[in-house]
């Protein structure tokens, strides 16, 4: 099975939880498809949720705090991109096949 | 209340920390790109490119070009592996953000760069290095069209004065240098500064929905790809391209420095390029010029004399600097209403 941009799978994962993900959540669901490759790490997850924010793809659904102080955010898509992200992802995955088993 | 203020102000933080990152990678890809002028020229003086340079005008650029970014090529893939990265390479070129990125390459590596080396070649490196330095100016009126990036007064003040600045440290034309063909070597400049302004623009719509990193690693491989099938074979005759690059090859010294202007040339992408994702294409490219005022650094290090006017484009490019990065709190909201 083709896979999708691991970046443009997170944002299929975003689109379909309208509830929002943390970068923790967004790994574990990468984790079955994307498990092998370094790439599907916390880290890494959260420069591009980061990324996605700067340039207002992305929005905060929900901030807390972990018992260590830390900062947890849940992302989710910016309300007014939602429609042409999903058009797009949607035209790569008629191309790509991908990862349509993650849906949901 | 006030637990959702402190945690407002970590993420504000958070946000901050990224766009910082950005910056640091944007001026250390300006340090690299800023050396490599002066290794490009010495490898293109030595053979075969000394021999090729009589067989047409875009003979040495081309093959040259090629040379490098296959070289560059070599050592991204060499990355992504390191990475995990090298089966994304291939998933996302093949997607329409990957389409844009691969038609930001074709504009800057066969276009741009090839008009860059000419420019270099034709006119030397002072005038078309200022020249070329112009881009930043085309691409932030670019991005505000197509990306609608936030652009405040302050950057736009920053992005004039930093391309002042490049254009007056080029304009102190080094005395007694002989020019192959000056004017030809301008146009080549300007067909540059055009080009690298459409790639960071592109590029950056490309990264909306793939990797930074991995949109470097197709940029630099696609334009190697482009280079040696779609240049290379046309160049001095049908193939003979291909002789002159297999020539490199038995020349080490010259070999050696194209794979060090390689290396500087994937270091400076790889970059680059994450820093348009952090910063935005705009505020990228007016910061990454400052490869001009490291260009000129290197020049006197090798023997060119500090003038005037280097000194007044130094001050320029360092104030623009401090407008367009010095407060990182803009960066924290790059785009107003992106569309496609």
């Amino acid at each position: 099975m083709k896979k999708m941009p691991f970046k443009s799978f997170l944002m299929k994962q975003l689109l379909d939880h309208a509830e929002g993900l943390t970068s923790q959540q967004l790994c574990n669901l990468a984790k079955p498809i994307y498990g092998m490759e370094k790439q599907c790490c916390v880290p890494e997850i959260d420069e591009m949720m980061m990324g996605m924010l700067s340039v207002g793809f992305g929005d905060v659904a929900e901030m807390k705090e972990d018992e260590g102080g830390n900062l947890v955010l849940s992302y989710t898509l910016a309300a007014n991109m939602k429609e042409m992200i999903a058009n797009n992802l949607e035209s790569m995955m008629k191309k790509t096949g991908g990862n349509r088993e993650t849906k949901g | 209340m006030l637990k959702r203020g402190n945690m407002l102000e970590k993420l504000n933080q958070k946000q901050m920390n990224l766009a910082r990152k950005g910056i640091r990678w944007d001026l250390l890809s300006a340090v690299f790109w800023g050396c490599i002028f002066t290794v490009q020229n010495a490898a293109m003086e030595r053979d075969p490119f000394t021999t090729a340079a009589m067989m047409g005008v875009l003979v040495v650029p081309i093959t040259y070009g090629a040379l490098q970014d296959s070289f560059s090529s070599v050592m991204c893939i060499g990355l992504a592996a390191k990475k995990g990265k090298l089966r994304e390479i291939g998933r996302c070129a093949f997607t329409k953000p990957g389409a844009w990125v691969i038609v930001a390459s074709l504009f800057s590596g066969p276009v741009a760069c090839t008009a860059s080396i000419a420019s270099v070649y034709y006119a030397g490196s002072v005038y078309p290095v200022a020249i070329s330095a112009l881009f930043p100016a085309f691409g932030a009126i670019l991005s505000r069209m197509v990306l609608k990036e936030n652009i405040s007064k302050r950057a736009w003040i920053g992005i004039v004065l930093g391309v002042a600045g490049s254009v007056v440290i080029g304009y102190a034309p080094p005395a007694g240098e002989v020019y192959r063909n000056f004017a030809l070597g301008i146009i080549f400049a300007v067909i540059a500064a055009v080009g690298w302004g459409i790639e960071g623009v592109f590029s950056a719509k490309g990264m909306d929905y793939i990797d930074p990193e991995v949109a470097s690693f197709i940029r630099l491989i696609s334009s190697a790809v482009f280079y040696l099938v779609l240049l290379v074979p046309f160049v001095a005759g049908l193939g003979h391209g291909y002789v002159i690059i297999a020539k490199a090859f038995v020349n080490p010294i010259t070999l050696l420095l194209v794979a060090v202007a390689a290396l500087l040339a994937f270091l400076a992408y790889w970059l680059y390029y994450r820093a348009i994702y952090a910063c935005g294409a705009a505020r990228s490219m007016a910061l990454y010029i400052m490869y001009v005022f490291v260009s000129a650094i290197v020049g006197v290090i090798f023997g060119s004399s500090i003038t005037v006017t280097y000194v007044i484009g130094a001050i320029s490019m360092v104030l623009s600097c401090i407008l367009i990065a010095g407060k990182p709190s803009e960066l924290v909201n790059l785009r107003g209403g992106a569309k496609e």
